[in-house]
C-alpha cells in the first residue's frame, strides 16, 4: 500500500516535471539582454524615424496602446480601453497606479508620482510640438476628462490614428516635470518615463544602458537590456555569432537568415510585416505620361522571376500597394491586372512610336535614342532592378539602373527630377494614402499621379473608422490606381530578427520595440 | 622665433576660411539637402519641418547663410546637426577622442615597426633584415587598407578568434582592454605609415652612415651603436619626423574607412554620415577640424625642427 | 649653348642601370601581364563579366569553365577582374596626367613669377594639403554623382598640389642658373625660357613623381568603390567589388579575396617599377621627393 502511494506520488513528480520542463519552464529573472542597434547618435523624441532611437524609446517609455505581434491590431498598453463616442472623438481610459522612473535628478529615490490624464495631455501636445519625423494628423482638441481619462477630437475622422503604427502609436508618455527642469536636451540625455526599463547611461553611438524598472505595472524580468551600437550588419552578425550581443532586432542582409535559420544556437524569428518595393512611374514625364507605355513596360517584366532570385521565401510578390498584414485593404485580386506578355507590351509599344531605327538592338522612340534609368537606393533592392533592367535590354530596352545617394534620390524625387524610379513603403496603413493621394504631391506621392476619383475614394475612406468599410474603398481605388500602372509593385520584403536561443519571447518591433506587454515578456534562459 | 609663430598662425587663417568657403559652396549647390531628405520620409510631419526649415534659417540665401555660420564660428558656436538637433561641438567632442585613439595608437604601431626595422635594415645592409625590411615596407605601401583591414578580419578576428574586431569596446573599459580592441583597426590604418617611414628610415641612415662625421666616429673607436644612435639617427631624424607630420594629416582622412570596418565611432564616420544627409553645420565642423589638427601638427613639427636643428633660421 | 639634362640624352645606358634592379623587372613584368589582360579583355574572357546566371552562384574555381569562380550573381570572376583592370589602370593613368599637368602649370608659373602668383598658388596648395582628402573626395562624389568621369577628375583635384610643389621647387633652383639669366638678356620672351628652358628639365622628377602618384590614385579610386562612391555596380571596379564581396564574408570569402589581391599587385608592380626608376635617373632626385 505505501510503495503504491510512494510510485504514485514519484509518478506525478516526474510528470509534473516533465509538464513543467515540455513547457518551456517558469521565466527566470536576471541577465542583461544585448540588443545590436546600428545607429544610436540622440535620444531625441520624434526627430528621425531611425528604428533604433524609436525601439529604445519603446522600451524607456509606455505608450498609449502597442500593436498586437498577431494581427497588428491595436491592444491596451497604458490605456485599458478606449472608445468612439461619435466618429470624430477618442476616449482613453488609463490604467491606476503606474509610476514614472524614480533614482533620477527629476524623481529622486522613492518618489512615487503617478502617471495621470494630464501627463497624457501633455505628452500629447509636445508631441504635435516638436515632432518633426512623425504627426498625428489633424487633432483639433486634448483635454483631461478627469484623473485617468483623456479626450482626443479630431477635425475628420481618423481611422489611422490607432491603426497605424507610426501615428498615436508613437506618442510616449512623458513627465511634464522633467521637460521643465531638464530642457528638451537635457531631456534627451537622461530620458525619464514610465516603461519597463529605465535609463541608466548613454554613450553616443557606442551604447545605451537601460535597467529594470522593479515597479511597473506587469513583471520584468531582465536585469538590464543593452543596445551596443554596430553600425555593420556584417559585425552584427558576428558579434551574435560570438555571443557579444544576443539579438539582432533588423536583419539587413536577407542571405544570413538562411544561415542563421540552419544554426540551431539561434532562432530567426519573422516579424508580422515588412516593406513594401515596386517600380514608380512620374507620370506627368513623356513617354510614361501616356498609360498604355506604363502597361506595355510592365508587360515586359518577368517580375516571379526576378524577385523570387533575390528574396526566395523571404518575401511575396505583390500586386497591389498594400501588404497582407495591413487590417484593411489587401487585395490578391489585383493579381489579374499584371500579366508577364512580352509580345503583346512589344506591339503596344510599336504602336506608340517605339522603333528600332538604328539599328543597334535598342528601341528608340519617334527616331530619337530611348533610355530607361531607374533611380534607386542602395539596399536589397538594387539587385532585383538590376535584374529587371537586364531583362528590359533583353527584350530591347535600353535600361540601367542608377544607385544614387539618398539625399539626392529624395531631392530627385521630390523635384521630380525622375522618370523611372524605386518606390518603397514601410507599408503600414498610411502608405496607400500618402503615395498616391493628389494632396500629397511634393511630399510622398512622388509620381506626381492626380486622378480625381481616386482622391474621392480616399478622402471618402479618411470618414470610415470600420475595417470592412474602409477596406471596399481602398480596393477600389487600388484597382484604379494599378489600371493606370502609375507603379508597378514588385514584392513585399518581409523583416527578421535573429535572437540567440537563450533568449525567450522575442517580437521583432513593429511600431516600437516590445520587451514587456500582456502578449510577451522577455527573459533570459541561461 | 614668436614673431614666426604669429606669422604661421596667421597664414593658417586664409587657409581654413577657404576650406570652410568651398565646404559650404559644395554643399550649397549641391542637389539633395537636409529638409528634402526629412520630406522624404513618408510619416514626415510637414509643418514641423517647414518651420524647423524657418528657424534654422534655411530659407535664406546661401550667401547670408555662410556669413551668419562664419559670424557665430568665430564666437565658437558650431551651430546645431540638423539631422540629430544636438550642439555640433558637443557631437565631435564625443567622438573625436576615438579618432584620436586610433590615430595616435596607429602611429605608434607604425613608428614600432618602421624605426627598428628602418635601423636594422641600414646597419646591416643586403641582410635578410635589409630585404624583409624593404619587402614589409612595400607591402604595406601597396596594400589598400580596407583589403588589410578585412584580411585581419576574416584571420584573426573570425578563424582564430583572437582579437575582438571592433574598433572600440562599449564603455566602461579599461586601458588594456581598449588597446586590445584597437589592435587591428592601428595595425591596418598604420600600415601604410610604416611603410612608408620604414623606407625612409633606412634611406636616411644609410646615408648619414656614410656621411664624414660617422667615418670619423667610428675612427675614434665608436661602437657601431654608438655611430647608429649617437650620430646617425640624430641626422636622419629630421626627415622622418617631416614625412610623420605629413602622414599623420592622411592617417586622420583615411581613419573613415578604418571606421567604418571596425564599426569605431569616430570623426570620420560622423563626417561620412553627416555628408551623406547634407547636415550642413555638422560638415564644415568636423572638416574644420579636421583641418585645424592636420595644420596644427604641421606647425608643432616646424617648432620642433627650430629646437632640433639650430642651424635652421627664421627671421 | 642648349645643355638638357633629360632622360632622353643616355637613355641606353640608363636602361641598363634599371635592368639591374631586380624588383623593377618583376614589376614590370607583372604590370605588363595586367596591361595585356586589360586591353585585350574582350578577347580573352569567355564570359560577359555583366552576365547573371543566378544557378550557378559561388561556383568555386575551376568548374564550369570558370577560371576563378562566380560570384554572388553567377557572374565570371575572372571577367570582371579583367574588365576591372581596364578601369582601374584608365583611372590611374588619368587621374596622374590630368594631376600631373595642372600642377606642373601651376607650379612652373608660381616658381617663374613668384610674388602674388606665388603666393595664391601656395595657399590653394595649403587649402588641398589639409581637406582632409576622403572628406573632400566623399562630399564630391555623394554630390556629384558617382561615375568614372567624376572620380577622374575628383582625384585630379587631390593629386596635383604635390606636382604643384615639386615643380616649383626645380623652377626657384634653376632660376638663377646663367643660362637662364642669358636667354632672359637676349631678350627671350618669357614663355620661351619657361617652356624651352626649365620645363625639359623638371620633366625627370615628374615622371617619377607620376609612377609613384599612379598607385596612389589606383588606390583611391577603390577605397572610393569600396566606400560606395566612384564607380558603381554592375561595372566591375575592383574597390566596389571587394564591398560586395564583404557582405559574404561568412558564407564566401573568395569574392574579397581576388579583387583586392589585383589592386594589391597592380600597385605593388607600380611601386617596384617607381623604386627602379628613381634610383635609376637620380640616387639624389630621392631626397628632393621626400
Amino acid at each position: 500500500m505505501f510503495r503504491k502511494t510512494f510510485a504514485a506520488i514519484v509518478l506525478t513528480a516526474l510528470l509534473l516535471g516533465g509538464a513543467t520542463a515540455a513547457f518551456g519552464a517558469t521565466p527566470r529573472s536576471g541577465g542583461t539582454l544585448k540588443v545590436a542597434a546600428s545607429s544610436l547618435q540622440s535620444l531625441q523624441l520624434y526627430k528621425t524615424a531611425a528604428n533604433d532611437i524609436t525601439d529604445s524609446q519603446s522600451v524607456i517609455f509606455d505608450t498609449l496602446f502597442i500593436l498586437s505581434k498577431d494581427d497588428f491590431k491595436p491592444i491596451p498598453s497604458l490605456a485599458e480601453k478606449w472608445t468612439n463616442p461619435d466618429p470624430l472623438t477618442w476616449v482613453f481610459s488609463i490604467k491606476k497606479g503606474v509610476l514614472f522612473h524614480d533614482d533620477n535628478p527629476v524623481f529622486p529615490k522613492g518618489t512615487r508620482r503617478e502617471v495621470t490624464a494630464d501627463d497624457v495631455v501633455y505628452s500629447i501636445e509636445f508631441m504635435q510640438k516638436t515632432s518633426t519625423a512623425y504627426t498625428l494628423g489633424p487633432i483639433t482638441g486634448v483635454k483631461a476628462l478627469d484623473r485617468y481619462t483623456v479626450e482626443i477630437t479630431t477635425k475628420t475622422p481618423q481611422p489611422f490614428l490607432v491603426n497605424d503604427p507610426n501615428r498615436l502609436c508613437r506618442m510616449c508618455i512623458i513627465p511634464k516635470e522633467a521637460i521643465d527642469k531638464l530642457g528638451e536636451d537635457g531631456f534627451a540625455k537622461h530620458p525619464i518615463g514610465s516603461g519597463p526599463y529605465k535609463f541608466k547611461s548613454f554613450s553616443p553611438d557606442s551604447g545605451l544602458l537601460l535597467v529594470k524598472n522593479a515597479f511597473y505595472r506587469l513583471p520584468v524580468y531582465l536585469d538590464a537590456v543593452e543596445f551596443v551600437v554596430i553600425p555593420d550588419p556584417l559585425a552584427q552578425s558576428i558579434a551574435l555569432q560570438s555571443g557579444e550581443i544576443d539579438v539582432i532586432k533588423h536583419l539587413f542582409n536577407l542571405e544570413m537568415a538562411d544561415s542563421f535559420e540552419k544554426n540551431a544556437k539561434f532562432n530567426v524569428v519573422k516579424s508580422g510585416g515588412g516593406s513594401y518595393r515596386g517600380l514608380g512611374f512620374n507620370t506627368t514625364v513623356a513617354p510614361y505620361n501616356n498609360p498604355a507605355v506604363r502597361k506595355a513596360l510592365s508587360m515586359l517584366l518577368d517580375i516571379d522571376t526576378a524577385y523570387k532570385a533575390i528574396i526566395g521565401d523571404h518575401g511575396e510578390r505583390a500586386y497591389g500597394q498594400v501588404p497582407p498584414w495591413v487590417p484593411f485593404g489587401y487585395d490578391p485580386s489585383l493579381k489579374d491586372l499584371w500579366s508577364y506578355d512580352p509580345a503583346q507590351g512589344l506591339k503596344i509599344l510599336a504602336a506608340n512610336g517605339f522603333k528600332d531605327q538604328d539599328g543597334d538592338g535598342f528601341l528608340d522612340l519617334n527616331g530619337k535614342p530611348f533610355k530607361i534609368e531607374i533611380k534607386t537606393l542602395a539596399g536589397s533592392q538594387v539587385k532585383a532592378l538590376t535584374i529587371l533592367a537586364t531583362q528590359l535590354r533583353e527584350k530591347g530596352i535600353n535600361a540601367s539602373v542608377l544607385t544614387q545617394d539618398t539625399a539626392v534620390w529624395a531631392d530627385d524625387l521630390l523635384k521630380g527630377n525622375t522618370t523611372v524610379f524605386f518606390d518603397y513603403s514601410f507599408a503600414g496603413t498610411t502608405g496607400f494614402h500618402s503615395l498616391f493621394h493628389g494632396s500629397m504631391i511634393g511630399a510622398a506621392n512622388t509620381h506626381f499621379y492626380n486622378n480625381p476619383e481616386v482622391n474621392k475614394l480616399l478622402d471618402e475612406a479618411l470618414t470610415k473608422v470600420k475595417f470592412d468599410e474602409l477596406s471596399s474603398l481602398w480596393k477600389k481605388a487600388q484597382r484604379l490606381v494599378f489600371k493606370d500602372t502609375v507603379g508597378i509593385p514588385l514584392y513585399f520584403e518581409y523583416s527578421y530578427a535573429v535572437a540567440s536561443k537563450k533568449v525567450v519571447d522575442f517580437v521583432p518591433p513593429w511600431g516600437g520595440l516590445t520587451l514587456v506587454s500582456s502578449e510577451n515578456n522577455v527573459w533570459l534562459n541561461k | 622665433m614668436g614673431k614666426y609663430l604669429a606669422r604661421r598662425i596667421l597664414t593658417t587663417i586664409p587657409v581654413l576660411v577657404g576650406i570652410s568657403f568651398i565646404v559650404f559652396a559644395l554643399v550649397s549647390f549641391a542637389p539633395g539637402d537636409s529638409i528634402s531628405l526629412m520630406l522624404s520620409n513618408e510619416t514626415v510631419n510637414v509643418e514641423n519641418v517647414a518651420k524647423l526649415k524657418a528657424e534654422l534659417g534655411l530659407d535664406r540665401p546661401w550667401y547670408v547663410q555662410y556669413v551668419s555660420y562664419m559670424g557665430k564660428l568665430v564666437k565658437g558656436d558650431m551651430g546645431r546637426s540638423v539631422q540629430f538637433n544636438r550642439p555640433v561641438a558637443e557631437m565631435i567632442g564625443e567622438k573625436i577622442g576615438n579618432t584620436f585613439k586610433l590615430t595616435i595608437f596607429s602611429c605608434f604601431v607604425s613608428l614600432c615597426i618602421a624605426i627598428p626595422l628602418g635601423v636594422l635594415a641600414a646597419a646591416r645592409r643586403r641582410s635578410i633584415f635589409d630585404y624583409s625590411a624593404t619587402a614589409i615596407a612595400l607591402v604595406g605601401v601597396s596594400m589598400p587598407s580596407f583589403y588589410l583591414g578585412l584580411l585581419l578580419i576574416l584571420f584573426f578576428g573570425l578563424r582564430l578568434g583572437w582579437l575582438p574586431i571592433r574598433g572600440l569596446p562599449t564603455y566602461d573599459s579599461t586601458f588594456l582592454k581598449q588597446i586590445r580592441y584597437l589592435i587591428l583597426p592601428s595595425i591596418t590604418l598604420g600600415s601604410s605609415m610604416a611603410g612608408i617611414l620604414t623606407r625612409l628610415t633606412r634611406a636616411t641612415m644609410i646615408e648619414a652612415l656614410g656621411q664624414d662625421f660617422a667615418r670619423t666616429a667610428r675612427a675614434k673607436g665608436q661602437s657601431e651603436m654608438g655611430v647608429l644612435f649617437k650620430h646617425a639617427f640624430p641626422n636622419a631624424f629630421l626627415p622622418i619626423l617631416t614625412t610623420f607630420g605629413m602622414q599623420f594629416g592622411s592617417l586622420l582622412g583615411g581613419a573613415v574607412i578604418i571606421e567604418t570596418i571596425f564599426s569605431l565611432p569616430g570623426l570620420g564616420m560622423l563626417a561620412m554620415n553627416a555628408v551623406k544627409f547634407r547636415d550642413l553645420p555638422l560638415i564644415q565642423g568636423t572638416v574644420l577640424v579636421f583641418a585645424v589638427c592636420f595644420v596644427a601638427v604641421m606647425l608643432i613639427v616646424d617648432i620642433l625642427y627650430v629646437f632640433i636643428d639650430p642651424r635652421i633660421r627664421y627671421d | 649653348m642648349k645643355k638638357r639634362n633629360t632622360i632622353f640624352s643616355g637613355a641606353p645606358r640608363l636602361l641598363k642601370v634599371f635592368a639591374r634592379h631586380k624588383l623593377g623587372i618583376v614589376g614590370l613584368i607583372a604590370l605588363s601581364a595586367f596591361i595585356v589582360i586589360a586591353v585585350f579583355a574582350p578577347a580573352l574572357v569567355r564570359f560577359d563579366p555583366y552576365t547573371m546566371d543566378l544557378e550557378h552562384a559561388f561556383v568555386p574555381a575551376g568548374s564550369g569553365g570558370h577560371l576563378l569562380g562566380t560570384d554572388n550573381f553567377g557572374r565570371d570572376t575572372f571577367s570582371r577582374l579583367a574588365y576591372g583592370a581596364r578601369i582601374s589602370l584608365l583611372i590611374g593613368i588619368v587621374v596622374v596626367t590630368l594631376a600631373a599637368v595642372v600642377g606642373t602649370i601651376l607650379g612652373l608659373l608660381s616658381g617663374y613669377y613668384g610674388g602674388w602668383v606665388d603666393f595664391t598658388v601656395m595657399r590653394l596648395v595649403e587649402v588641398f594639403y589639409s581637406f582632409p582628402f576622403l572628406i573632400l573626395v566623399i562630399a564630391v562624389m555623394a554630390i556629384l554623382g558617382p561615375s568614372i568621369f567624376n572620380v577622374m577628375w575628383v582625384l585630379g583635384l587631390v593629386h596635383w598640389p604635390s606636382y604643384a610643389r615639386l615643380v616649383r621647387g626645380q623652377v626657384l633652383s634653376l632660376r638663377n642658373i646663367e643660362y637662364i639669366q642669358a636667354a632672359k638678356t637676349t631678350g627671350c620672351g618669357d614663355a620661351r625660357i619657361i617652356f624651352r628652358h626649365i620645363m625639359p628639365n623638371t620633366i625627370t622628377p615628374i615622371i617619377v613623381q607620376a609612377t609613384l602618384g599612379i598607385p596612389g590614385a589606383i588606390l583611391s579610386s577603390a577605397a572610393l568603390g569600396f566606400l560606395g562612391f566612384g564607380v558603381q555596380q554592375p561595372t566591375p571596379e575592383w574597390g566596389s567589388m571587394v564591398n560586395e564581396g564583404k557582405d559574404y564574408i561568412l558564407l564566401n570569402s573568395d569574392m574579397i579575396l581576388w579583387p583586392g589581391l589585383c589592386i594589391f599587385l597592380v600597385v605593388l608592380s607600380f611601386n617596384f617599377i617607381g623604386d627602379a626608376l628613381r634610383d635609376t635617373l637620380d640616387p639624389r632626385l630621392s631626397k628632393q621627393l621626400k
